[in-house]
């Protein structure tokens, strides 16, 4: 069979020795299969980089030179284009690498990434063959991953307090969205702990910034280790307020861990002379809670978060405070 | 307005579902979970069709795969989702979380795939059951209006095949349409053979 296409090569110059000429000198793979499967013809560029010893190939099934292509999306595909004339294309995505293509066939564990288009290609007696293209993707492949790699990057420091390493304001403001709007469907409790370091002003005066940048650091890092469920979200909500969202807790849940985050930052003890409430840094609490969302929204249970937090400082700090309807 | 009989209809319908039916096989098999799509609607529009097509998406921009069809018919065949949507089904094929609007292009690609095996199926049940030989091109991917990808003129007498697709996978459910766009010579010649098909029942 395949001495009729090389006859057929030598018998019409120059165009028939440009076209293979051209084939072979192409930067992608070309493999053309006949009706029943077989491969005809691959080009220079697919026998350097599958290797394979080009005396063994021609007239052999494409699956029996590469068993791994058996019941493969690909062979379907070359089927569908022999039997029904329908053209097909394979993206990178979805495929990776069907023919086992390489670079430097020592390294075999890295495949050249592929797309691949297969084409039918009728001729004018009726006989009809497969053409298949095989791009080399690596390059485009290897590019988009680094660029995603980036964008997740840049994506989670935009949401990420520099300083503290918890959620910033920005991510707190979604995420409270988000949770405001499950537990209203689900008419589900939410709370909202403000925390507040405080005289953290004096604090600043009296040891320096880093000295202050250090003690946000370790505050930070209690409310995280206090926090028990991967649902709860603490952000700096400012310079020395931090928030806690939390989905599904009751206000006396919110209370026992507002206590206990009180207590355990009490416990750590860290110097703070120029306070007028302790020899220790203290914090002062608020807490809110979502009761009905008929006529809340989740700035109003921000805000009353904030009255509560300053309701403790105002009745003398390193303590908490739940919000109330003021009697009218 | 050409009105096809209700025995005409189900064979259509049917002829849809075995090739809609045959994609969810091969797509299932790409990506080891289990797909399926099912045809349950059809209309056939002649005026209006960007329009009523926009209505049916709720979205102003869509996306599309086509591929036109040579043979005893012409058409050309779309296949059609909002914008937004299709990002959910490649993410969940390619197994990939992190959505960039600027990286489209890879997308854009594994789309033009599924449509591809979406359509070629939908042609094949269709020339295996009517007996007839389809020539196609490559697909192609559109993003935009309604009215750009589909720039039909009222004059042109334009037959619209419109079917609502079901396109289901693990945990998610999208709709989206195929659109067969025929000429009125091509539109009749399909009824012609349906008919033969009917007839040899």
């Amino acid at each position: 069979m395949s001495s009729h296409y090389s006859d057929l090569v030598t018998s019409s110059p120059p165009w028939v020795g440009i076209y293979a000429g051209t084939v072979n000198s192409l930067s992608l793979g070309i493999v053309i299969i006949g009706k029943f499967s077989e491969i005809i013809f691959l080009n220079q560029w697919f026998i350097r980089k599958s290797g394979i010893d080009s005396s063994h190939y021609i007239g052999r099934a494409l699956t029996s030179v590469f068993p791994e292509l058996n019941q493969s999306h690909l062979s379907d595909s070359i089927d569908s284009a022999l039997r029904r004339n329908l053209p097909a294309v394979l993206s990178h995505s979805l495929n990776k690498a069907p023919f086992p293509l390489f670079d430097n066939l020592d390294q075999p564990s890295q495949r050249i990434q592929q797309a691949i288009h297969i084409t039918p290609l009728t001729l004018q007696t009726g006989e009809r063959f497969c053409l298949i293209q095989v791009y080399d993707v690596s390059i485009a492949v290897k590019k988009e991953r680094l660029l995603r790699e980036q964008a997740e990057n840049l994506r989670s420091l935009a949401f990420i307090d520099g300083l503290t390493g918890i959620a910033n304001r920005r991510r707190m403001d979604e995420y409270l969205a988000d949770e405001f709007k499950r537990a209203k469907r689900n008419h589900s409790p939410l709370s909202i702990v403000m925390l507040d370091i405080d005289y953290f002003k004096q604090f600043n005066d009296t040891y320096g910034h880093q000295s202050g940048d250090f003690c946000l650091q370790r505050v930070a890092n209690v409310i995280k280790a206090t926090l028990h469920r991967p649902a709860d979200l603490v952000a700096r909500y400012g310079g020395e307020e931090f928030a806690i969202i939390l989905p599904d807790t009751s206000f006396s849940g919110a209370v026992i861990l507002a206590e206990e985050l009180r207590k355990n930052i009490e416990v750590l003890a860290i110097a703070h002379e120029s306070s007028l409430v302790s020899p220790h840094i203290t914090l002062s609490i608020g807490i809110s809670k979502a009761q009905s969302y008929n006529n809340i929204s989740e700035a109003t249970l921000l805000s009353q978060a904030d009255q509560a937090l300053y309701q403790a400082k105002t009745e003398g700090r390193n303590r908490v405070r739940v919000f109330s309807e003021p009697s009218a | 307005m050409k009105k096809l009989s209700e025995l005409q209809q189900d064979a259509l319908l049917e002829i849809f579902n075995i090739g809609v039916g045959n994609a969810a096989n091969s797509m299932s098999q790409l990506i080891n979970a289990e797909i399926k799509l099912s045809v349950p609607k059809l209309q056939i529009l002649l005026k209006d069709h960007a329009n009523v097509l926009n209505a049916f998406v709720h979205s102003n921009r869509i996306c599309a795969v086509s591929q036109n069809f040579t043979g005893p018919l012409n058409a050309c065949a779309f296949l059609v989702f909002p914008e937004g949507k299709t990002q959910e089904i490649v993410h969940r094929m390619m197994g990939e979380s992190v959505s960039a609007e600027e990286l489209n292009d890879m997308e854009a690609e594994a789309l033009s795939e599924i449509g591809n095996i979406i359509l070629n199926a939908c042609i094949s049940s269709m020339s295996d059951t009517l007996q007839t030989d389809f020539e196609s091109t490559l697909p192609r991917y559109h993003l935009g209006s309604a009215k750009e990808i589909f720039p039909i003129k009222e004059e042109d007498n334009q037959f619209m095949l419109l079917l609502h697709i079901d396109f289901s996978m693990p945990k998610q459910k999208i709709d989206g349409y195929l659109v067969f766009l025929l000429s009125l010579e091509s539109f009749n010649e399909l009824i012609r053979k349906i008919d033969l098909f009917l007839s040899g029942i």
